[in-house]
């Protein structure tokens, strides 16, 4: 039997901004290379269809505009996507995505974007334009069950950040990963991202996946699981270049 | 207080003189970059000796290249012995003042410049129009470009439009009408002293997809920049441009001044009022070529010239790594700048679909700030559909040539996985070695790096001469 994964899109057109296909081109080539069937089914505003059935969300970054265009439609499906994340389904939004799975956007214009408070968490516009290669390292849970499905992974995130929104998380929340280089959530907490359940909230790009090939594996088994209500084994991939460019980025920035 | 403008300048042009002696690079920005230091007025007393027309050329794709071609005509009129211009892409304040520094002449009176032709940055272009006072001003598109130095494309447009607002002399503006967010910014425009030209590129034969059918190769041109609603898009002759409308507020462009039709077998030329109707032979011209030349043609008509469009696509001159073709012993080396995904999906479609056959292709991507230091944009090029699937040598070089080597290995068939050299010089070498004909694709930082590199092998002037 085939093993499938299904993907839902958030607003492809609107929310596409640093490369973000990237993301959905490694999930692609990385189904693929196992013979996962990964089915994506795009969400865009007005349309009719109600992302049923998802083992796999993925919302990306966009323009203060776009984003309150999609923020308002998104209010429809916050019922859905929550109880899909809270029942296990994986999810990665990043940057604007991952701001509207927050509470609220408070733009620097003053202007308030609600989000599906999904994530106990909420952003505020600042003066700091927070912009550059980021380096974190994976908490030691987070880091134990990327291992499962990635037993020779790096305990590191490499990526590219531009923001000038600052996330603050409540705090009971649990943020992916401690910035080892960069800004992460906010100009100085040196916290990135956050982690609940199987979603995944970050401000990291550039593209995340291709050069962090073991979270993008994380997430292939947290859809997997979703979906079989098992743990099922990847086949390993050959990997040598994306870790090689991670670690470029690693030893390139790390000391300086 | 400053330093008077004339010692401003010569203390520039004793610089620019040294760059060269010593061989540090083309002058093209560092002389106008102390110069301004010492007296930060210079581009104001600069614009006081231009009597003429001064045409500045601002937009994210196609500057050098509209601006060469306006350039290269103005300069065969008899009246035009003195033009300013910024010719290397050097497009800040500070080249237009190396590109006065290099024509200044030490101890003499300076002769007025009977024009001037500037292209300028985008996210300069608020702060030098009030004092370049442009009697005409193209804006050739507007697309996500290098998001960490410029930001959104909606504050860039927000500037622009206050800038345009406050400009307090006549100006001629000529827009692209077929890219929506140029469209837009002019729809918002009030002003008395702007009158707008359009022109518009359209392709009635064209197979390009309406990239909002296609998630993967996202392009924010699919959205309405009026509502951020979905546009419908037909006619493409360039990706994200065209005939649009948009699915809600119906925002739409239509009839333009100049406009340039192509189809399976031939281009033509309607321009205002039917007063010329004309088939080109410009059928083997890729789009991006042509709409250069369409902007450059309307300057050049509203200026009286008598160009044709055709012997405008004659002249139209190489400059600088825009599909710049190097002979070599047994074969040809075409450079190509690349900078944003618009732009490289472009440059990708125009070689592909202008059947240039090319057996080799190398990728020079560098993270330096002039570069842009977010590489991300190499993924939102759609590489698989363009790369041809059979290629000889796939060279990859630069600071990001990790990165670059990984994306191409999601765009490639294995038997053709890049080959990394680290040094440059050892990769023209092997380049200027083949039989065949190849591609390299490079940013900016990379492009200069590769043309002091053939200026210093003798294999092309410099890019300063």
């Amino acid at each position: 039997m085939q093993l499938q994964i299904r993907l839902t899109y958030l607003y492809p057109y609107h929310m596409n901004l640093y490369g973000d296909t990237g993301n959905i081109l490694c999930l692609q080539h990385r189904c693929q290379a196992r013979n996962i069937d990964l089915k994506i089914q795009p969400i865009h505003p007005t349309d009719n269809y109600v992302p049923s059935g998802t083992d796999l969300y993925f919302f990306g970054g966009g323009q203060d505009a776009q984003q309150l265009h999609v923020g308002k439609d998104l209010l429809r499906h916050q019922q859905i996507i929550r109880e899909d994340i809270e029942n296990g389904a994986a999810a990665l939004t990043i940057c604007g995505g991952y701001q509207l799975f927050g509470e609220y956007f408070l733009t620097s214009r003053q202007q308030r974007i609600p989000g599906i408070q999904i994530f106990s968490a909420h952003t505020r516009g600042s003066n700091h334009r927070m912009i550059g290669n980021i380096i974190c390292e994976l908490p030691e849970n987070l880091y134990q069950q990327i291992q499962q499905a990635y037993p020779n992974a790096p305990n590191t995130l490499v990526g590219f950040e531009n923001h000038s929104g600052e996330t603050i998380l409540s705090d009971n929340q649990t943020p992916l990963a401690k910035v080892k280089y960069g800004y992460g959530n906010d100009y100085t907490s040196k916290q990135e991202g956050l982690l609940f359940h199987n979603a995944i909230g970050t401000y990291m790009h550039g593209s995340l996946l291709p050069k962090n090939p073991h979270l993008a594996d994380y997430i292939i088994a947290k859809a997997l699981q979703h979906r079989y209500q098992e743990q099922i084994a990847l086949l390993p991939l050959d990997d040598s270049l994306a870790l090689q460019a991670h670690n470029y980025v690693l030893n390139r920035f790390r000391n300086s | 207080m400053y330093l008077p403008a004339v010692f401003a300048y010569v203390i520039g042009k004793l610089l620019w003189h040294t760059t060269r002696l010593v061989r540090i690079g083309g002058g093209s920005a560092a002389p106008g970059l102390i110069a301004l230091k010492l007296n930060p007025n210079l581009l104001i007393d600069i614009r006081s000796q231009i009597s003429g027309p001064c045409i500045v050329v601002a937009g994210t794709n196609g500057k050098t290249t509209t601006a060469a071609l306006i350039r290269s005509s103005l300069a065969q009129e008899p009246k035009n012995t003195h033009i300013l211009h910024n010719a290397t892409g050097s497009n800040l304040s500070r080249g237009i003042v190396s590109a006065y520094i290099h024509n200044y002449q030490l101890f003499r009176t300076q002769k007025d410049y009977s024009a001037a032709v500037i292209e300028v940055d985008e996210a300069v272009l608020p702060q030098v129009l009030p004092v370049l006072r442009p009697t005409h001003l193209v804006l050739t598109n507007l697309f996500r470009d290098q998001l960490d130095r410029y930001g959104e494309i909606e504050s860039i447009k927000h500037k622009w439009l206050l800038a345009l607002q406050k400009l307090d002399s006549n100006c001629d503006l000529f827009i692209n009408f077929a890219d929506p967010q140029i469209a837009h910014l002019v729809s918002q425009l009030q002003s008395s002293h702007l009158q707008v030209h359009t022109y518009l590129l359209r392709d009635i034969s064209a197979d390009l997809p309406d990239p909002s059918q296609n998630i993967l190769s996202p392009l924010e041109q699919g959205i309405c920049p009026a509502c951020n609603s979905l546009l419908t898009l037909r006619h493409s002759a360039i990706i994200g441009q065209g005939l649009f409308t948009c699915t809600t507020c119906r925002f739409h462009n239509s009839d333009a001044g100049y406009i340039l039709t192509r189809d399976a077998h031939s281009d033509q030329l309607v321009t205002k009022n039917q007063q010329i109707f004309l088939k080109l032979r410009t059928r083997h011209k890729d789009a991006i070529s042509l709409q250069n030349t369409l902007a450059a043609y309307a300057v050049l008509q509203e200026l009286k010239s008598k160009i044709t469009f055709e012997e405008l696509t004659q002249n139209s001159p190489q400059k600088f790594g825009r599909f710049e073709k190097i002979p070599t012993p047994e074969g040809e080396i075409m450079l190509v700048l690349i900078k944003n995904p618009t732009g490289f999906t472009e440059s990708l479609r125009s070689v592909t679909h202008q059947a240039y056959p090319f057996q080799s292709v190398a990728f020079i991507l560098n993270d330096n700030l002039a570069d842009g230091q977010d590489i991300s944009w190499i993924w939102d090029a759609p590489l698989h559909k363009y790369l041809p699937q059979k290629l000889n040598t796939v060279y990859v070089s630069g600071s990001r040539a990790l990165d670059m080597s990984l994306r191409l290995s999601y765009a490639l068939p294995p038997e053709s996985s890049p080959q990394i050299i680290p040094n440059l010089s050892e990769l023209l070498q092997n380049l200027i070695r083949k039989k065949d004909s190849s591609i390299v694709f490079a940013t900016y930082t990379a492009m200069l790096e590769i043309q002091s590199w053939l200026a210093e092998n003798k294999i092309k002037n410099a890019y300063w001469k």
